[in-house]
């Protein structure tokens, strides 16, 4: 037996997740002796740095994502052709929501913009950004070129926000389709796809047998945890749904798992929910502050329903909009601005949301009160009757996937 | 961190691929020397050692299509036409779309690395065995026919200077870290070369690294990625330098293989009529939703596997696999660009037929300026060119004038010990080599390429003969396959070094019985 091959804990690693990032651990300390000495081995940096950005996605770590970009920005100036770490600095700078540095490192590498990967995540950027039909062209554009598994699920994903639940659970299974024994973890990826829109539909047992089929293809991985513990708080097994969530909370630092946590805390210890809570604000402050743009809709979240103060919603909220005009941002805005009392700029800005197209009961929920409150009764009846029933249950407990 | 959709959010970034079991590496075949009990041939598929030698990848479905057929004679009294060439494709388009049904042998690993072996349409019967892996098993087909196999790690029984020819193409992969976003950086647009051309600082050898190509590589450099030379280089003593040095690149690597015996009269019910035995190789890799199906709820499932593997149905089974990699031809890759991922058609490849003649064209235009430097005749009409050109086609009406002779000319054999029986068996045509992308099986010859291929074959250099013109003559006697491994011509080209362009034989030596690859190192 290799000594060598032990986890953090000295034990063997035995899950999926645990066995993948010991490799990347390994691989890591590999190259970390050299990676970035003068007159870089650009093949070898680069490596580097993806793997860290591979390690810092796979255990959620927020600190570690940071600390990687200034790797990738001392690489970039070191060698001749920068294409594959402009590249992996746009994917990072679009998984901390900030477009407009996506867009910038597009434009000035418009030949990354050439490759197939280049055309995928200019389409998200496009999603992201509230141009719908352009990332629509571009996901199809990308199919028809190649045929990926992520390319349809990018598509999916799409068709699942305009309403269209039934084909977009035929792509995520053409998808997953297009994947091998060597992919499990994206396939576990795609069941949890699948478990969101049963749980949209409120088909939670069919939601548990995609997240059951994800945790059997990827043991041990902490976004099936957490789905899975969402998925009980929205059951109403809130007592079961908190004990994951402290489980997770060991495993991964993300301040959004404290206030799942403190939320469901609220509704059974509320002398529990306290420190949670505070320590999920502190670090997301602490992210705003710092300039960040991740948590600014955890933010307007968090003060619109977890510890409801109108007005730093509205500020957290407009500073998000701000950055990315989305039928999301644009939908917590709306309610932000419904709750200081401003039912005609929600209005607008529910209407901005709705013109997207998106179908979604929290849209629809918000859409019906605010429309309601602005006088405009037509309008507030044709969503809530959109809004099925059954919504209404646990409907004060979201979770951000 | 919020995933917002983010499929590939923890995946490399990029699609680049490691190596793989999957990775399929020559197909050899050749008539069996042992005719005790009637005749037989040697099959081997070999691939990546991937987890590593001897140990295969339980994952992977490992395909061996056979097809016994009567030898073809290609119309020789016909002037070589893009119409002939065209209707052979046509032909060759509906057999392989018809009812053609080829057998097959399936194999895979279970999770202790046992092997199952299964035999499916063959004329001796269906049947399957399970053996131990790296070991020599006899098996028995319900008719009484025994067939020998090896499933395991053994030497890579290829021999050859694969930096060598990538150098050849500019291939910067080899040489460079070329970054994934640019796809165009790889295959460079400079002449293809078999000599190295004057001011070609991006390919030429370089005394300060010896090792360049050969594992260390160079930062891709910036600026304009060209060569605006005119000639080829020479030395001070008028030399031409060689961008081959004869080496084993493959020296001391292992890899994994299947390798059979068979008797022709188990393959089809008229050996005597069925003298060529078509063959070629594929692997599958199993499919992620099924494995999720085979992954244990309950432990008993690990303890009794075959409880899973009777429930599945053989027609069934190519659904839960997908096809990653094929294997027919040496070079079938270079000359077709087969790899990338989806031309990988085996032996249904013919639509890749423009593609191929373009191609080749391509190559030509590289290869044919090099053979008239170094004074020999070449099949590749490139007009009297004193340095090779960096040429593509977008039709093949054009680019066909240029290879019909490559294309159409019989590939010479440097003696008559090939056809082992003496028989009127006509010389095979590159046309008919690489399309469809099997490995054809003379069982009247020897096997050796390309009626078959031996271990023995110095395959890399026999493809780059087919660039020579085999109606010229050397010493007296007439180009033939073999004439790049000869010492002799070498020894008089104006050329360094004075070696042939890939090793002329094995690291190890091979056995003269089966599994007849080295042993492992």
């Amino acid at each position: 037996m290799d000594s060598g091959k032990r986890n953090g804990n000295g034990a063997m690693p035995e899950t999926d997740y645990e066995k993948e990032l010991e490799r990347l651990q390994t691989d890591i300390s590999v190259l970390a002796p050299d990676a970035l000495r003068p007159s870089v081995d650009a093949g070898r940096a680069t490596q580097y740095a993806s793997l860290l950005y591979q390690r810092a996605s796979l255990t959620g770590n927020l600190k570690s994502l940071r600390d990687v970009e200034s790797v990738i920005d001392e690489v970039i100036g070191a060698v001749n052709h920068a294409g594959d770490l402009l590249f992996l600095k746009a994917n990072l700078a679009f998984k901390l929501h900030r477009l407009d540095d996506v867009a910038t490192i597009l434009r000035h590498a418009p030949s990354l913009c050439e490759t197939p990967e280049g055309r995928a995540l200019r389409a998200d950027l496009d999603f992201q950004s509230g141009r719908y039909r352009e990332a629509r062209q571009g996901y199809e554009k990308a199919i028809a070129e190649n045929r990926t598994w992520d390319n349809l699920a990018r598509l999916a994903h799409w068709i699942f926000k305009m309403g269209d639940d039934a084909e977009a659970d035929r792509l995520y299974e053409e998808a997953e389709d297009e994947l091998t024994a060597k992919q499990m973890r994206s396939f576990a990826w795609l069941e949890l796809q699948r478990g969101l829109l049963d749980l949209e539909k409120h088909h939670h047992a069919a939601a548990h047998e995609h997240y059951r089929k994800a945790e059997l293809a990827y043991s041990g991985y902490w976004l099936v945890e957490q789905h899975v513990a969402a998925l009980l708080a929205a059951e109403g097994h809130f007592a079961k749904a908190a004990e994951r969530y402290c489980r997770i909370a060991e495993r991964v630092p993300k301040p959004e798992i404290h206030e799942a946590i403190g939320k469901l805390y609220q509704m059974q210890r509320q002398d529990e929910a306290e420190p949670w809570l505070k320590s999920a604000e502190t670090e997301y402050l602490e992210s705003a502050e710092a300039g960040e743009i991740h948590y600014l809709h955890h933010l307007a979240d968090f003060y619109l329903h977890t510890a409801p103060d109108p007005q730093r919603a509205l500020y957290w909220a407009e500073l998000d909009a701000k950055h990315r005009a989305n039928f999301s941002t644009q939908a917590v805005l709306a309610l932000a601005l419904y709750r200081n009392g401003r039912a005609e700029e929600a209005a607008e800005q529910i209407t901005a949301a709705l013109s997207s197209g998106v179908v979604d009961d929290h849209i629809f929920s918000t859409a019906a009160q605010i429309f309601r409150a602005a006088g405009w009764n037509d309008k507030a009846d044709r969503y809530a009757t959109r809004v099925p029933e059954s919504h209404g249950g646990h409907a004060h407990f979201h979770m951000h996937h | 961190l919020a995933d917002h959709n983010d499929p590939n959010a923890v995946n490399s970034i990029f699609s680049d691929i490691d190596v793989s079991a999957a990775d399929l590496y020559d197909m050899f075949g050749f008539p069996s020397s042992d005719t005790e009990g009637g005749e037989k041939v040697v099959i081997a598929l070999t691939f990546a050692s991937v987890p590593k030698p001897g140990v295969l990848d339980p994952d992977i479905l490992y395909r061996i299509q056979i097809a016994p057929d009567e030898r073809v004679v290609w119309p020789a009294a016909h002037e070589p036409a893009l119409d002939t060439l065209l209707g052979y494709f046509d032909a060759l388009k509906h057999k392989y779309l018809g009812a053609f049904r080829p057998s097959e042998i399936r194999v895979k690993v279970d999770a202790n690395n046992r092997a199952s072996v299964r035999f499916l349409h063959f004329a001796g019967g269906n049947f399957s065995c399970e053996l131990e892996t790296n070991r020599v098993a006899s098996m028995q087909s319900p008719g009484g026919h025994t067939i020998q196999a090896f499933v395991g790690g053994r030497d890579d029984a290829f021999f050859n200077d694969l930096p060598g020819f990538f150098r050849s193409i500019n291939y910067a992969p080899q040489f460079y870290h070329v970054p994934h976003t640019m796809p165009e950086a790889r295959e460079l647009k400079i002449p293809k070369t078999l000599l190295e051309l004057e001011g070609n600082d991006l390919f030429n050898y370089d005394p300060k690294f010896p090792d360049w190509g050969h594992g260390f590589k160079k930062d891709l450099p910036s600026g304009p990625l060209v060569w605006n030379g005119t000639r080829f280089k020479k030395d001070a003593n008028g030399n031409y330098r060689f961008v081959y040095s004869g080496k084993d690149a493959q020296a001391g690597k292992n890899l994994n293989a299947i390798i059979l015996e068979i008797p022709l009269a188990f393959l089809t019910n008229s050996p005597g009529k069925h003298r060529i035995v078509n063959v070629w190789g594929e692997s599958w890799v199993l499919k992620a939703a099924h494995k999720v199906e085979t992954i244990p709820d309950e432990p008993f499932w690990l303890e009794h596997p075959r409880a899973l593997l009777d429930t599945v149905r053989l027609d069934d089974e190519l659904k839960k696999y997908k096809l990653v990699d094929t294997d027919g031809q040496p070079f079938a890759d270079a000359a077709l660009s087969e790899r990338e991922d989806n031309r990988q058609m085996g032996a249904n490849n013919f639509w890749l037929a423009p593609h191929f003649i373009k191609r080749l064209a391509h190559l030509g235009w590289g290869f044919g300026p090099s053979i008239s430097a170094l004074g020999l005749k070449t099949s590749f009409d490139h007009d009297n060119s004193p340095v090779s050109v960096h040429k593509t086609y977008s039709t093949v009406a054009a680019a066909f004038p240029r290879v019909k002779k490559t294309l159409f000319q019989e590939l010479r054999m440097p003696d008559d010990s090939w056809n082992k029986k003496g028989l009127p068996i006509p010389l095979r045509r590159p046309v008919e080599i690489f399309i469809p992308n099997v490995n054809a099986i003379d069982m009247d010859t020897t096997g050796t390429w390309p009626f078959g291929r031996r271990l023995e074959d110095q395959v890399a250099t026999r493809f780059l003969a087919m660039f020579l013109d085999m109606s010229a003559e050397f010493n007296g006697k007439h180009y033939h396959v073999e004439l790049l491994n000869d010492q002799t011509l070498w020894d008089v080209a104006p050329i360094e070094p004075k070696t042939p362009p890939n090793p002329l034989k094995n690291d190890r030596e091979f056995l003269h019985h089966f599994p007849y690859l080295a042993e492992p190192w």
